[in-house]
């Protein structure tokens, strides 16, 4: 059985009644010093004799003097001691006195709760019947709060409630949440509430009922991240609570298989154009799991189905669905696992927004006419074809303008634009564009015979909107460019950038990739700043073996969007990339990689609330997993903007307005981190918490002991040590009795 | 004042508490011995001469050895024979009436600090009573009363007035002084010039080698001794219980203790101090009882009389 309980290591828990007990040791010294003054009076004949007597035993007589006062007063210290444990272990008295008790239990609700053996009760059934038993002992006046420890699941309440019926009523109608373990969280909730109680309650006990999986643990054994945080949380209720103390109801068994994840490899899924999309499986058992089924639907309907072949236990494993939307608009993808004792995350949903094509705007500085070409001209092909060099199947659809029609087009409606020697932008553009980029839009620029390299750096660079990732610098010119070899190519650096990665694959496999037999005769030299926060997609080749080339192209985030930033231009006059073979895939592996990921607002997770464009789905009841409905409504933000919001969403599922179709617009899944239920051994959870081994209660004993211990209103260990207390003072009077007639002292 | 000894029952005037509350000291000695001479089977009187003197009227108590039966066969009555001083026996009594001797028992009826039956009001009852008998048979009878030094000396005189003057005496002592009852031992031996019996009567609290000495210097002045330690029960059992504060006669000073914790030591230096004396005592061939005041005298005088009556014979 666990003991919280230091005292001597005991702690007191009202020091002053301690105080007022220690003080009342005071008693037998005064009691001692009043009979040495309160006396008879005998004129006395024999006084030599007494005389004597007392000379030969003064010290004898000092010494059982003083051993009577210690003893009594140790006994009445002990008393004083014990008698102030059983009051304060006493509801009615600890009211009287100001010293109320309260029990907080941090209630696991994670999903993992709900793992369910084949008929047995799960974690959360035992659970919710030892915390309603627990309720419904505790004496009148006791307060009780109950924290749910799953990651935005229910609260219930922001202090202890001496309301036993309704707090029992709730636990009663509750359920085992979709949302992962926050027990960190709850902890510091808890302390937060202790904080409030440390002055006016006497009993503060903490009680954590959880299965103690690894997910619960999320990193605490390895002494960083949440578990880490962990440990702060429990020393931080250590602190304030009288004691703390977490019921195992898990089970060695526990065992799961789950989706962790889906995600599409593209920033945009265009109707009828393949997009792959990477599932992650992780097999959460003690053994190898082979060749379990994943199926993959989309809307309901099966397009991939696979056997993922052997996954080590505790190891996920990446599966690339290949999945073509047929139509715009929203569709719910869905991978699909076999049921198992888990059902909750068998499964994992993704909503995506599928495009009709992405709209790119290519802005030219010198069009072409119609005996030359404008230095747009190779990008719109390379946009208007597919990555394969076909006409058709692109997701792509270019539109080109000039620079004078650059400040009339509403930029928003595209998904990048392109600037391609443009001479220098207005200031009003350059306005507009940092606009775009801030609201998550891709900028591309090309420099070009036109490009004024300092009027550009003046209205985009630092000194402007703030949107080149560098400098454009002096014109690199290469000296004799009619000569083959003479021209600066591209170094692709071993092809680690993640654009050029199908490059690399390409040239490890012994084909020709393209890159290192461009040759480009004159370039903007870019000034990138060193601090990091510029990519280097590309460089040249450098002159100096050994040295690192000049940039060729650079990107950085900026806002929510991205800019990329070429050294030479986009047409065929400073460089030979247009006509060659690797310009268009690597056109469109930039922008696959540039293309900023829009939030997704469509999928969320167990807790997340519903915060959509107002145009997105209609307001007003929604129906939600479980057969429940909520309330989604229609709200206007600063901006203007009207959006579509609800309460936090608890349930994993679809949801979808109850009006119109009902297709789903919004999909929740659970918290990927909960997968791993695992049982994690007392011993090994307090280590990794900080926890004392005799504070993890195991077993099956626990809904007994738990409810014995709260019955009393969790005060059994004050109660028992002090009736051990009373029990060795009583001892000690005993001992002084003895003493005192054995010493044949006055009593 | 005569008291028919016939219609009086002597034995309760005899205990402490009762003679307490009579003033007179004659009288007192006068109860005391005829209490005890009704209740003995042999008569006291005999434990200091042997010559007879006369006959007179059996009563209940006399030792029938006793009994003149020539009488008996020619008068049919019981007589019993009486003797007469067989030498010029001078009794000398010696009371010490010291602060120390003011003290009485608490366990005396109605006690309250200075009253009571005192250890000097027993002194002086055994005083008077063997004064009584003494000169009752015509031997001399003397008083000396001293503390730190002999207050008033009376000679042995066998002298009819001889008891009333010592009886006076005995009342008018002064009793608030130390006392130096070696000296007072050595003082005496000094003056008495013709061999006595020497009755010390004294709580003997004083140095004892002193006290023996003095005994040393009466036995070698060829006196004869006999030593009565008059001692209140208090002191012999040191009965208290509740922390007291123990004024001391004398000048001793004061002392706060807890009695039931020094009890057995106290009692044990009491012991040592009597058991030196006594020793002392035998040695020398001296006579030396212990008098608990608490005790009726008619238990204490008899026996004493008795003891020494037998190692006369």
């Amino acid at each position: 059985m666990l003991v919280m309980m230091p005292i001597l290591a005991f702690g007191f828990l009202t020091p002053w009644l301690f105080a007022a007990g220690a003080a009342a040791t005071s008693i037998p010294i005064i009691i001692h010093l009043l009979n040495k003054r309160k006396f008879r009076v005998i004129v006395w004949a024999a006084m030599d004799f007494l005389l004597a007597a007392q000379r030969r035993n003064a010290r004898k007589l000092k010494f059982r003097r003083w051993l009577l006062l210690a003893v009594r007063c140790l006994a009445l210290l002990i008393l004083a001691a014990g008698v102030a444990q059983l009051l304060l272990s006493n509801a009615v008295v600890g009211g009287m006195l100001g010293g109320q008790r309260t029990i907080i239990v941090v209630w696991d609700d994670s999903y993992s709760m709900a793992w369910q053996k084949p008929g047995t009760p799960s974690a959360f059934d035992r659970s919710k019947r030892l915390l309603g038993d627990l309720l419904a002992g505790l004496p009148a006046g006791d307060t009780a709060m109950v924290i749910h420890a799953s990651r935005g699941g229910p609260v219930a309440g922001n202090k202890p409630s001496p309301d036993h019926v309704t707090l029992k009523a709730a636990v009663d109608a509750a359920q085992a949440s979709d949302a992962g373990t926050d027990l960190a969280g709850a902890l510091d909730q808890a302390a937060e509430t202790l904080k409030d109680l440390e002055n006016t309650t006497s009993s503060r006990q903490v009680v954590v009922l959880t299965d103690l999986s690894r997910s619960s643990l999320a990193g605490a054994q390895k002494g960083e991240g949440s578990g880490e945080r962990l440990k702060k949380s429990v020393a931080a209720v250590q602190k304030l609570a009288t004691a703390l103390r977490v019921i195992d109801l898990g089970s060695d068994e526990q065992a799961n298989m789950g989706v962790a994840e889906i995600r599409a490899q593209r920033p945009v899924v265009v109707a009828g154009t393949p997009t792959e999309f990477r599932i992650t499986v992780v097999n959460a058992t003690d053994h190898p799991q082979i060749d379990t089924q994943l199926t993959v639907s989309l809307d309901g309907v099966i397009v991939h189905t696979e056997k993922l072949g052997k996954i080590e236990p505790g190891n996920s494993h990446n599966v690339l669905a290949s999945v073509t939307a047929p139509t715009a608009g929203l569709h719910l993808l869905e991978a699909k696992l076999p049921a198992d004792l888990l059902p909750t995350d068998d499964a994992r949903r993704l909503m995506i927004d599928v495009q009709r094509e992405v709209p790119v705007l290519l802005v030219d500085g010198s069009p072409g006419d119609n005996r030359t070409l404008g230095s747009t001209t190779y990008l719109a092909v390379a946009y208007s074809l597919s990555a394969e060099g076909k006409t058709g199947g692109t997701i792509f659809s270019p539109k080109t303008i000039t620079e004078l029609e650059l400040d009339k087009t509403p930029l928003p409606g595209y998904a990048a634009v392109v600037l391609s020697d443009v001479g220098s932008p207005t200031k009003r553009v350059a306005e507009d564009l940092k606009k775009y980029v801030e609201e998550g839009g891709l900028l591309i620029i090309f420099p070009g015979g036109r490009t004024n390299a300092a009027m550009m750096d003046e209205a985009l660079g630092d000194g402007g909107a703030k949107l080149l990732p560098a400098t454009f610098g002096q014109l690199i010119k290469v000296e004799h460019p009619e000569q083959v070899g003479e021209g600066v190519t591209f170094n692709p650096e071993g092809f680690t950038h993640p654009v050029l990665q199908k490059f690399g694959e390409a040239y490890q496999a012994g084909l020709q990739v393209g890159f290192t037999n461009v040759q480009t005769q004159q370039y903007l030299k870019l000034g990138v700043p060193k601090d990091g926060s510029v990519e280097t997609i590309l460089r040249y080749t450098s002159k100096q073996a050994g040295a690192a080339g000049d940039a060729a192209v650079v990107t950085r985030p900026a806002g929510k969007g991205r800019v990329v930033q070429f050294a030479s231009s986009a047409d065929a006059t400073w460089n030979t990339f247009g006509p060659k073979p690797s310009f268009l895939p690597f056109l469109h592996e930039l922008m696959y990689y540039a293309l900023p990921r829009q939030p997704d607002v469509l999928t969320l997770g167990v807790g997340e609330k519903i915060n959509l464009p107002a145009d997105v789905a209609s307001p007003g009841a929604w129906t939600a997993p479980r057969k429940e409905r909520i309330s989604v409504t229609t709200t206007i933000e600063k901006d203007g903007r009207a959006r579509l919001t609800s309460g936090a969403l608890t349930a994993a599922g679809v949801y979808s307005p109850a009006a119109g179709s009902g297709a789903p617009v919004i999909a929740v899944n659970p918290d990927a981190d909960e997968i791993d239920i695992r049982h994690v051994k007392g011993a090994a959870f307090a280590a990794a918490t900080g926890l004392e081994a005799r504070d993890i209660v195991v077993g099956n004993s626990e809904l007994k002991m738990v409810n014995s211990e709260s019955g009393t209103s969790g005060a059994n260990t004050d109660t028992s040590i002090g009736r051990w207390l009373i029990l060795a003072a009583l001892g000690f009077f005993l001992v002084e009795t003895v003493l005192a007639r054995v010493f044949s002292v006055y009593r | 004042m005569t008291i028919p000894a016939e219609h009086v029952d002597y034995r309760k005037y005899l205990d402490p508490r009762t003679l307490a509350k009579i003033q007179a000291l004659d009288i007192r000695a006068r109860l005391i011995v005829e209490g005890f001479i009704t209740g003995m089977h042999r008569s006291p009187y005999k434990g200091f001469s042997v010559e007879f003197a006369q006959h007179r009227q059996y009563v209940q108590g006399d030792d029938i050895r006793y009994i003149d039966w020539k009488v008996f066969g020619r008068t049919d009555r019981h007589y019993i024979k009486q003797y007469e001083e067989e030498t010029n026996l001078q009794v000398m009594l010696v009371v010490d009436a010291s602060e120390s001797m003011t003290y009485a028992g608490t366990q005396t009826k109605g006690w309250q600090p200075g009253k009571g039956w005192r250890k000097f009001d027993h002194a002086t009852s055994i005083a008077a009573s063997l004064a009584y008998v003494a000169l009752h048979q015509q031997d001399s009878a003397g008083l000396a009363v001293f503390d730190q030094k002999v207050r008033h000396f009376i000679k042995p005189s066998n002298n009819p007035k001889q008891w009333r003057i010592i009886v006076d005496e005995l009342t008018t002592a002064p009793k608030n002084q130390k006392t130096r009852t070696g000296a007072i031992l050595d003082e005496i031996a000094e003056q008495m010039h013709h061999r006595s019996l020497i009755v010390l009567i004294s709580d003997l609290f004083d140095d004892p080698a002193a006290i023996v000495k003095g005994i040393q210097h009466l036995r070698y002045k060829r006196h004869d001794l006999i030593v009565l330690q008059v001692m209140d029960h208090d002191e012999l059992e040191f009965p208290f219980d509740t922390t007291t504060l123990f004024k001391g006669l004398e000048e001793m000073g004061e002392l706060v203790v807890e009695p039931r914790a020094l009890r057995e030591a106290y009692i044990e230096e009491m012991k040592k101090h009597s058991e030196i004396i006594r020793e002392a005592c035998h040695k020398l061939h001296v006579d030396f009882v212990q008098v608990d005041t608490s005790l009726p005298l008619d238990v204490t005088l008899p026996g004493f009389l008795a003891t020494r009556a037998a190692r006369m014979k």
